[in-house]
């Protein structure tokens, strides 16, 4: 699955740690989900579509492998 | 020193009761949720060790077979330190939480697989393993839990700071 969490974090001038500070986790879980290494939760990218006021599949996409 | 191991018993069963997952009177396993020791016991694990450490300098003893505390000692800080929550506890810690416990428990596995095979390979080499074995077995699956863990979490060279 892939992502566009850091151009959306880019158009919100977020850092991450802000990023994870508005929606209760740690820094490097943001970091985990921007590299790919780690997939969300669906309650996490719930959380993570409200900050950016846009639908979750417009940051999270489905790869061919997937 | 008697006292001492009581005391830790009284303890092991009071951090049972507390880090066990409990569930709403149910045994469905997505319906327990993993308790842990709130995120400062982790310095009273590093604490412990601390002691544990500077007692056995003071003793000039680090055989565990005449220093019982060392041991027992090393086991309880990192069992503290272990089933402690992180400072932001998430999901992401919960999922390498359970991947590292996964890890340190197949470790355990294949190393007791290979002590059993040594069994029959070299007869009566192993004849009695004493408990301080399964001690240090124990303790060093706690290590290689911790360290996959941290790493996971902090250690990978892409997980840096990034604006």
């Amino acid at each position: 699955m892939k992502n566009s969490l850091k151009i959306e974090r880019a158009i919100k001038n977020l850092t991450q740690d802000e990023l994870a500070k508005l929606i209760g986790v740690s820094r490097q879980t943001i970091n985990s989900i921007e590299t790919g290494r780690y997939i969300p939760s669906t309650v996490l990218a719930l959380k993570i579509s409200k900050v950016f006021e846009k639908p979750v599949n417009e940051i999270f996409a489905l790869e061919i492998s997937d | 020193m008697e006292i001492l191991g009581y005391l830790l018993i009284v303890a092991y069963f009071i951090m049972l009761w507390h880090i066990f997952p409990h569930g709403r009177n149910s045994l469905d396993i997505f319906k327990l949720n993993p308790v842990l020791l709130p995120f400062w016991w982790k310095f009273i694990g590093i604490g412990w060790l601390a002691i544990v450490f500077v007692y056995s300098i003071s003793k000039h003893d680090f055989n565990p077979s005449t220093n019982r505390f060392l041991l027992t000692g090393i086991y309880f800080g990192l069992m503290q330190i272990a089933f402690s929550k992180e400072k932001n506890e998430d999901e992401f810690s919960d999922q390498i939480r359970i991947k590292a416990m996964y890890i340190s428990i197949i470790s355990l596995f294949i190393i007791v697989g290979v002590f059993s095979s040594f069994g029959i390979a070299t007869p009566n080499s192993l004849q009695d393993i004493p408990f301080q074995f399964l001690m240090m077995l124990f303790s060093s699956l706690l290590i290689v839990y911790l360290i996959y863990f941290y790493w996971t979490k902090y250690g990978f060279k892409w997980n840096k700071n990034e604006k």
